[in-house]
């Protein structure tokens, strides 16, 4: 793994993959969140899998990957732009 | 003014939206809300959201009943009107809901104990079972209910019920989660099933639903 991230470029990829996977934690934390408020309609638009206690699970445990996962991101782009800035 | 002219159709929209908002609930005509009681402040009931698993629910009054059954000695069935006659409660509490908002509201009503004594509570009977018009159930413990003066109440910041708040009846389970303040309440069971799980409790969410304790169940 530390040798095939000796690649710089290959960080970055990686930081591009964070941004990704944000992006979908995003969406579940919004989707489950109508799926807490808005379970009327979650519950059957997602087959009964995404009920109202579901969501409520799920929204409480993704808020902190959320963070992480940005943080990655942000953090491998701002070390791109300053190592760039330094190149 | 070009500008003014500009945004003036999202502006329309807007006061549309919040007039919507401010009026979405059925409240008698001239009445006025109280909103604040001894010094505290009190949520207004426009901002409580509609919770429910089918609805807001219009209850009529002239089919209406109270039903108390279950392990009680004189089974009931009540009129809106007997009900009121019980002696009257006023008292602030907090509802907090598991979907993150809470509202504090001045909430007058009857204790639910007036009404099982009334219809003598057998032994072996320690779970209340409340139901509510759209099948919706929850449970509390008898002790919880005895102890703590909780209210089945019937206003609202001096309103009131709303239909879609639970009109004719809702209980403050105070100090316990949202799901527990049944809405739309027609009748009142008296149970010894200590495992008995209301509509949400069976779907996830903690059957104690203390503000306390966990949300969901482990």
């Amino acid at each position: 793994m530390v040798v095939w991230l000796r690649d710089k470029r290959r960080i970055r990829r990686v930081g591009r993959w964070f941004g990704w996977l944000s992006l979908a934690l995003v969406l579940l934390t919004t989707l489950t969140g109508y799926g807490i408020t808005q379970f009327r309609v979650v519950d059957p638009l997602t087959a009964g899998l995404v009920g109202k206690a579901v969501s409520q699970r799920w929204h409480e445990s993704v808020g902190l990957l959320v963070l992480a996962a940005l943080a990655v991101h942000v953090g491998i782009a701002l070390w791109w732009r300053l190592r760039g800035a330094r190149d | 003014m070009g500008k003014l002219r500009r945004i003036a159709p999202l502006l329309a929209v807007l006061l549309v939206v919040a007039c919507a908002e401010s009026s979405r609930y059925t409240v008698p005509p001239g009445s006025v809300e109280i909103r604040q009681y001894q010094g505290q402040d009190l949520s207004a009931i426009s901002d409580m959201p509609e919770t429910d698993i089918a609805g807001p629910q219009r209850v009529s009054l002239d089919k209406y009943r109270l039903k108390v059954s279950g392990l009680v000695n004189t089974p009931l069935e009540l009129t809106y009107d007997q009900v009121l006659g019980y002696d009257r409660v006023t008292k602030v509490v907090t509802l907090h809901c598991v979907e993150g908002w809470d509202a504090t509201i001045l909430w007058e009503g009857v204790a639910i104990k007036d009404i099982l004594a009334a219809a003598g509570v057998r032994d072996g009977a320690p779970v209340v079972i409340f139901h509510a018009v759209d099948g919706y159930t929850s449970s509390l413990p008898l002790a919880f209910v005895q102890t703590n003066d909780i209210l089945l109440a019937f206003k609202m910041n001096g309103l009131t019920l709303p239909a879609e708040l639970g009109f004719p009846f809702q209980v403050v389970a105070e100090s316990k989660w949202g799901y527990k303040w049944v809405k739309w309440v027609d009748g009142i069971e008296l149970s010894s099933d200590t495992s008995y799980r209301g509509y949400w409790e069976t779907r996830g969410y903690d059957s104690n639903g203390d503000q306390s304790g966990p949300i969901l169940e482990p």
